[in-house]
């Protein structure tokens, strides 16, 4: 068993919590950090219970990608990412690509890859039109 | 968040604090056990209203009337900070004109406070040293959000409640990130680090660290929407959001969705927005990746890999990079903290924040440099703009009001064992026991008018779409005024609310929308 110490992933008070896993990887239990500058060994009902979607059935395991008759299949990542850059390049003008391209960031992800949505939007896609959440 | 403890007043507006922030309500716990008196402004009578020793139970949408009778109250009755306002601010004879007729009879006619309680919040706040205010989309989701951050902003300089511990107005974000995301530049009108794109010094920055780049104030989400329906938009990649359910007028967002040509989704779960993708990749989860998040105190925290991604799922940051090479740039991260090292460069805020420094504990920004210990309290000897500027905040109705047709108003939020779409924590089973399905709060009078029960299947309607959920019938809302949590996708509330935006900055006023009822 291992016990790793990270940060809650739910509101933004961003509690210290301890993963306990076992060799296998499955998830034991979270308990709070007790020396943490924040949550000062509390946590709410969402940072204790809130780890059991990571292993859910119903999570993603594959690339997807739409065909004709309107359903998914299952593709190699290869696959997947070749024709979004396709479809990027597609759409990409000589211009500014304001208008042609948006790229909706999150506030679910680390600041790591908030800035590299920023700069793909505006670097790479030459495109301004790059939000999140955070009106909503 | 620490300074809520040491604090002797807080007024709590349009926040839900022991729900949606938990770990912060019990800060205010401790500071009312060390004597603090606690104010809460809500049409609810929230679970903090029980700790408190006065409620507004103010009407959905005004809080604007509201904050600007209280700075007409501590002007007319001299309580305000004259050496602060001389020192520290300008414009102050500008804003204190306009608010001259705002008295607190005139703020009762619209937002349904007693005139007198409105003096007795104004009157407590001036003459406590330690007076903090907490707000969170109970005042921003409005047509007059922004003015309403305005006007609290006003009521803190002219008190001088600003820059020192335990004052302030203090924001609690809703989502871990949600901070890190606008720092970082996921924005339409910032670069990473609040630089603007209009500045000159912004553009020979970026061209440095990223070389040639769009410089121009881009399109915000709903704007985005906008140019799906009218069919300019031809790529839309949204990572980790889930708009069919938390953007508003969810039609026209179904709308808007099946009218692009293509869509790429990138999550961890198939959801409601997913199910319109033309590619869906696999994202890894919070305990599946290396990063930083950034807390509402401005805290930059490490985030640690526990185990490895299901099946085929890889962290975003990878699958970013991967398509960032794919279109031609030229990247090469090893990992989350090589992508730190560009931000340190590309930002002064993020400076001399790296991985190695804050593997125990987190920094606060503004960090500049390597050896800067951060900054816990902004504005402490000067604003960032130099002096604070008072501004004019008018009050006027825009969008959604009681009518004929549609006498109630809803407004949305969270639940405590939920979270936004529901994505993550209603596939918890020990979550999803607490609150299995969506309901309407409804006052106790006016489900006795319309001859509803409690747990009764009821429909709303707003001129957007309709819903129907059970209605949950308690004195704990203002009566005329519904409840309604968004977490549920088979009573979306969104599906209520319209595209009345704040005209400032395009927030939609998702806490205030006009609808009828039907029982079932």
């Amino acid at each position: 068993m291992k016990r790793v110490e990270t940060t809650c992933g739910y509101c933004g008070c961003g509690c210290g919590i301890y993963v306990n896993v076992a060799d296998d990887d499955t998830i034991l239990g979270i308990a709070p950090s007790y020396n943490h500058v924040v949550s000062q060994g509390k946590l709410c009902s969402k940072g204790w219970h809130g780890f059991a979607f990571v292993r859910d059935s119903r999570r993603l395991k594959t690339p997807l990608i739409r065909q004709k008759d309107g359903n998914f299949r299952e593709a190699g990542w290869d696959e997947a990412l070749d024709l979004v850059a396709a479809k990027f390049k597609e759409a990409m003008t000589e211009e500014d690509n304001t208008d042609r391209i948006g790229l909706i960031s999150s506030a679910r992800c680390t600041n790591e890859e908030n800035f590299l949505m920023a700069k793909m939007a505006r670097a790479g896609l030459k495109t301004s039109s790059i939000d999140h959440c955070a009106r909503l | 968040m620490n300074d809520i403890s040491d604090a002797e007043f807080i007024m709590v507006i349009g926040s839900n604090t022991t729900e949606q922030h938990p770990l912060a309500s019990t800060r205010i716990f401790e500071a009312l056990e060390k004597g603090a008196e606690l104010y809460v402004v809500d049409p609810r009578k929230i679970r903090l209203t029980d700790f408190a020793h006065a409620h507004a139970p103010i009407e959905p949408g005004t809080n604007l009337p509201m904050i600007n009778a209280m700075i007409h109250v501590i002007i007319k009755e001299g309580l305000v900070d004259e050496e602060f306002i001389k020192n520290r601010t300008e414009n102050y004879e500008e804003m204190k004109k306009s608010v001259e007729d705002c008295t607190p009879e005139w703020a009762e006619s619209i937002s349904r406070v007693k005139a007198d309680m409105i003096r007795q919040f104004a009157r407590k706040y001036a003459t406590t040293d330690k007076a903090m205010i907490l707000f969170t989309m109970g005042v921003t989701q409005q047509t007059t959000g922004v003015k309403s951050i305005r006007a609290l902003a006003n009521l803190a300089m002219i008190t001088g409640h600003v820059g020192r511990p335990s004052t302030g107005i203090n924001p609690l974000r809703g989502q871990n990130n949600v901070q890190g995301a606008g720092d970082m530049g996921a924005l339409p009108d910032f670069l990473p680090g609040y630089q603007r794109p209009e500045w000159p010094e912004t553009k020979e920055r970026f061209n440095k660290v990223w070389g040639d780049f769009s410089c121009l104030r881009g399109r915000n989400i709903i704007e985005m929407f906008d140019l799906m329906e009218e069919g300019k938009m031809k790529v839309a990649y949204i990572v980790g959001e889930n708009p069919v359910l938390s953007d508003p007028d969810q039609i026209h967002t179904l709308k808007c969705l099946e009218k692009l040509p293509f869509l790429v989704v990138q999550d961890i779960f198939l959801t409601e927005t997913a199910k319109f993708a033309d590619v869906v990749l696999p994202a890894g989860s919070f305990l599946e990746r290396e990063g930083t998040y950034t807390n509402t105190d401005r805290r930059v925290q490490m985030i640690h890999k526990v185990i490895e991604p299901l099946g085929d799922a890889k962290p975003d940051w990878e699958i970013m990079t991967e398509i960032m090479k794919r279109i031609g740039m030229d990247v090469d991260y090893q990992s989350p903290s090589d992508i730190m090292d560009e931000i340190n460069e590309a930002t002064e805020i993020y400076g001399g924040i790296s991985h190695d420094r804050i593997q125990e504990v987190g920094i606060q920004w503004p960090c500049p440099d390597k050896e800067h210990p951060g900054t816990p309290i902004l504005h402490v000897d000067e604003f960032k703009r130099g002096k604070g500027l008072f501004t004019v905040n008018d009050f006027e109705f825009i969008g959604d009001q009681r009518s004929e047709e549609y006498p109630f108003l809803v407004t949305t939020g969270r639940v405590t064992h939920q979270y936004h779409t529901g994505t993550m924590t209603r596939k918890v089973w020990t979550l999803a026991l607490e609150y299995p399905e969506g309901f309407v709060e409804i006052h106790t009078k006016d489900a006795e008018e319309l001859g509803v029960k409690n747990h009764q299947p009821i429909r709303i309607t707003s001129a957007r779409g309709s819903i129907v959920a059970p209605a949950m019938v308690t004195n704990r809302i203002n009566e005329k005024t519904l409840f309604v949590p968004f977490h549920f996708a088979e009573s979306p509330a969104n599906r209520l609310t319209g595209r009345n935006l704040d005209p400032i900055i395009n927030i939609p006023a998702l806490k205030v929308s006009a609808v009828r009822i039907e029982v079932e």
